[in-house]
């Protein structure tokens, strides 16, 4: 594991000085994770005592609504789906993602940082979006592919139903499944010092076996952190399940939450316990991850790092289209859909006399609260984005250099926000906005968006920032501190250069996600700090459809648009991944 | 004598009636100046407090009208309007309260939600706050037992009339045979599995019509529908409009398609989808989620008075059923929808009203045991 050090194990200044410092480093340590534990934890809470105690007005122990909601009928079948899905998902994406990661970033493939771009694109699509449009090539009714392998004559009926449990599996894969493994795992790659690859090579290693024997398990924390996140992400998805499962009756454990939720009245206390119930699941695969991430060093920058590619030779420009090919398929080829269908009249009839028109971004634009949602959308991303690189950035930090077993909770509370499914953690976000006097002054405001969003988006970022901080040798900053550099010389002029790439992605990752979001805010959403997503909710709600593409649209565009700003001025300013 | 007794007689008579046609109009001149003295304070405490605080189910088109008028109406009061989804709406106001945080004037969203906010002591009666004859008059309204929706008839009104039923791909199902069977056509054989549905699990617009269908057919024919005819449940009325639509689906169950189907027709799109019927054996009376009620220990209280005044006067009815596309329930506002028009003297099932809510969740409940997945 990487070795841990002091915030003061500096080998210049007074024995005084170096007990301050190493002192600071605990008080550090512990002022983190009071804050954190207090705001994970407090929302978490809430939940677990209304699962509890909230059945009667006089707040007395109960079960009921654990019996009620494990009594809820086909709740048996629901969670063997649910682990289907998961399984399935992740055990085609999760090999497709290393290989894509490893040739990105360890190879001379072509055009690497476009292609890698391209899969930034397909993190920032909406799910529904993207479920929408493959059921315009693969809806075994009106789908385009089976409709042209028809009418050439190679089938006989539909061949493909994306109305199906790998119809639905496919389209895990192609939106959350590989995009997020993919963007996570690139970076982390290229950080990989290439001495030790060579190394491999020198001892009589192919490149197959310096894969699977030197690189798979220097990756290892970066590995099961992104393999953790898609599993708890999978485990509470639900809007591709609500579309394409719903009709053949095939339910998985999320939606049997929303339809708990979307009773008259909700009934929070049953959908609590089964959020509660993720939680529980999900404890034990937190701590098998962080013992699997720190039982051995697993750092890959180092004072002498090397950053040669290997060669691919002649299949330099076969690989390169593979990869190509992926992205076109699985990010433009949605992004163009998302795109044109909103110029569309109708989305996926291309049989109309007139298929194109401009008249629903003329309605959108033209609505009334548009432009003060899009001005509440950019404070909202910024906002979070802006706290999430500064703050996550040092929780990481506690979780990693830090010597404390203090660490290892602080590690973990960081995981718990993922665990419960959005609309129900919501609920504990009002709680704590409503009671806790200082953020009560938020209340009604754009900054409970961000605080709210801030902590939903804590485990991505904290833990996209945590793998890569392992893999940043201790030498690094000890050699600052040796000229003597101050530990908040050495933090923000070593450290944070050398973590830009990774502050720069979970900048955009944040950012992205925050604007999109919609489940973790509802509660605290009203007419005056009303963002993007919500007016389109409202919209789509309204029956609105077409306006609330061009909205969904809009927030894609913006999340392209920052990812492209980051990327140029990284680029300008030298601020690049390595390799 | 008797002339003078008579004369004497007729002069109190004719004094009397004389005094009496002198005190009905000063009367009618106070009973105006009455009301427009309490308007005029009313309007003028409420400029003073300078915000309302409204929450609404989803309707932009309505949301857009009544930004818009309410700012030209009364700029100097801040109209803040908040779309509630009436499954998170009422336990974040709970939570709000538990926390003694009081900021909604004015509910304007779905009957059902208004039931669970009066359940959860949330509203005050809204006939006390009336001022305006015009909003004051039950007559437009059909009377306030027909336009309440809650159990008391003095919490939540009904603003919009819209009779609600099932859509049908004439090209699928013959025109004659859905006139003839109505909702029995639900029950023939070759309608299994060519039925869609709103999912009626949850608060959507599709649960209705598990009531409708009970009261009209009875309990064993709708268990029958649910098990054996196995109707597909979809997401959204826009999926199950677009499966009649492409004919998909045979029938579908779902609320308000209207705004769906005319986004098809406008695009240009040929299809020949009706409805079933206006019937109360087809169709059932709602308000398309546009009911009325206040928030007790609400912040604004004279803002509030001037809005639900305001937003019951023919003026603001006009725009709003042009703004929503659906009838509004006061009878002297022109139809924008012909076909949501209620027969007159007709006795619909009201699925949406309080009465109704307790066979809905036992429908709903034994709905989820006989289709577990």
């Amino acid at each position: 594991m990487t070795r841990a050090i002091p915030v003061g194990d500096a080998s210049v200044g007074t024995g005084f000085l170096r007990l301050y410092r190493a002192h600071t480093a605990q008080v550090l340590l512990f002022v983190v994770l009071c804050a954190v534990a207090f705001l994970v934890l407090y929302p978490i809470g809430t939940i677990v005592h209304l699962t509890f105690f909230g059945e009667n007005a006089l707040g007395v122990f109960g079960t009921i609504p654990w019996q009620r909601a494990f009594e809820e009928p086909g709740m048996v079948k629901s969670i063997l789906n649910t682990l289907k899905v998961v399984a399935a998902t992740q055990g085609i994406a999760l090999p497709i993602a290393i290989c894509i990661a490893w040739l990105l970033a360890r190879t001379n493939v072509p055009f690497a940082r476009t292609l890698e771009f391209g899969f930034w694109m397909l993190f920032f699509l909406p799910s529904l979006g993207v479920t929408t449009g493959w059921l315009l090539f693969f809806d075994p009714d009106f789908g385009l592919v089976n409709r042209a392998l028809i009418s050439l004559g190679l089938a006989d009926g539909p061949t493909f139903n994306l109305y199906s449990y790998w119809g639905i599996v496919f389209v895990h894969i192609t939106t959350y499944g590989l995009a997020v493994k993919v963007m996570l795992l690139t970076p982390a790659f290229r950080n990989l010092d290439a001495s030790i690859e060579e190394a491999s090579y020198v001892c009589g290693a192919g490149r197959l076996k310096t894969l699977v024997r030197v690189v798979l398990p220097l990756m290892t924390p970066a590995i099961l952190v992104v393999l953790l996140m898609s599993v708890i992400r999978g485990l509470e998805a639900f809007e591709v399940e609500l579309i394409l499962g719903m009709p053949i009756k095939f339910q998985v454990y999320s939606t049997k939450i929303w339809l708990l939720m979307a009773n008259s009245p909700p009934e929070y206390m049953a959908a609590g316990t089964l959020a509660c119930s993720i939680l529980a699941f999900v404890l034990p695969l937190i701590f098998l991850q962080r013992w699997a991430s720190t039982r051995r060093s697993t750092a890959v920058v180092t004072g002498r790092s090397s950053t040669a590619l290997l060669e691919l030779g002649r299949w330099r420009w076969p690989t390169f289209a593979l990869l190509a090919a992926i992205v076109c398929c699985m990010s433009l080829l949605p992004l163009g859909l998302l795109v044109t269908g909103s110029f569309m009249k109708l989305f996926g009839f291309f049989d109309l006399e007139q298929i194109w028109t401009t008249s629903h971004w003329s309605k959108a634009l033209a609505d009334t609260t548009f432009l003060g949602s899009f001005r509440n959308m950019l404070a909202l991303g910024l906002g979070t984005a802006f706290c999430a690189v500064t703050l996550y950035a040092l929780v990481a930090y506690c979780t990693v250099r830090i010597e404390s077993r203090l660490r290892s909770t602080l590690d973990v509370l960081t995981w718990l926000p993922l665990t419960i499914p959005g609309i129900i953690l919501a609920f504990g976000y009002l709680n704590m906005a409503l009671r806790v006097p200082i953020f009560a002054i938020l209340y009604g405001t754009i900054g409970a968006l961000i605080l709210v969003s801030f902590l939903s988006a804590m485990t991505l970022g904290v833990q996209v920032l945590k793998v890569h901080m392992l893999q940043i040798g201790a030498e690094v900053e000890e050699a600052g501190r040796v000229v003597g550099g101050s530990w908040t010389q050495t933090y923000t002029r070593i450290l944070m250069p050398l973590a830009a790439p990774a502050l720069a992605v979970v900048g955009i990752m944040v950012f992205a996600a925050t604007i999109r979001n919609v489940s973790n805010i509802i509660f605290l959403s009203t007419g005056d700090n009303r963002v993007l997503s919500v007016l389109q909710v409202e919209m789509l709600s309204s029956g609105i459809l077409g306006p609330a593409a061009v909205i969904g649209t809009v927030i894609v565009l913006m999340s392209l648009l920052a990812a492209a700003i980051v990327r140029i001025v990284s680029v300008r300013f030298g601020v690049q991944a390595r390799g | 004598m008797r002339r003078l007794l008579l004369a004497l007689v007729l002069c109190i008579a004719s004094s009397t009636a004389f005094a009496q046609s002198l005190d009905h109009p000063r009367n009618e001149v106070s009973g105006d100046r009455g009301w427009k003295a309490e308007w005029d304070e009313v309007v003028a405490a409420a400029k003073k407090e300078g915000k309302l605080v409204v929450c609404m189910s989803p309707s932009v088109g309505r949301r857009d009208f009544l930004l818009k008028q309410w700012k030209a109406d009364y700029p100097e009061i801040d109209l803040s309007l908040s779309i509630a989804a009436g499954s998170t709406f009422v336990p974040a106001i709970i939570t709000e309260r538990s926390a003694g945080r009081y900021q909604w004037d004015v509910f304007h969203s779905g009957p059902n939600s208004g039931v669970t906010a009066i359940r959860a002591g949330l509203l005050d009666p809204l006939l006390p706050e009336l001022i305006l004859p015009e909003a004051k008059d039950p007559a437009p309204w059909g009377g306030w037992d027909e336009a309440f929706y809650d159990r008391e008839r003095k919490y939540i009104l009904g603003l919009s009339s819209d009779v609600q039923t099932a859509y049908y791909n004439a090209k699928v199902l013959a025109p004659e045979r859905a006139n003839r069977l109505g909702l029995k056509v639900l029950l023939e054989p070759d309608m299994k599995g060519k039925i869609y549905w709103f999912d009626p699990r949850g608060t959507g617009t599709g649960a209705p019509f598990l009531v409708l269908v009970e009261r009209v057919l009875g309990r064993e024919a709708w268990r029958k529908i649910m098990v054996e005819q196995d109707p597909t449940f979809v997401s959204s009325h826009g999926a199950s409009a677009e499966a009649v639509v492409r004919g998909k689906a045979a029938i579908a169950f779902s609320g308000p398609v209207e705004e769906n189907l005319r986004e098809f027709r406008n695009a240009g799109l040929q299809f020949d989808v009706r409805d079933l019927g206006h019937t109360p054996e087809t169709a059932y009376l709602g308000t398309d989620g546009a009911t009325l009620a206040v928030f007790n220990k609400r912040p604004h209280p004279n803002a509030a008075r001037v809005f639900v005044n305001w937003i019951m006067t023919k003026r603001i009815a006009e725009g709003m059923a042009v703004g929503s596309g659906y009838d509004s329930r006061r009878s002297d506002v022109p139809s924008v929808n012909p076909n949501s028009r209620a027969i007159p003297g007709a006795k619909y099932v009201m699925a949406q009203k309080d009465e109704n809510d307790e066979l809905l969740r036992e429908l709903q409940s034994e709905l989820k045991t006989l289709r577990p997945k």
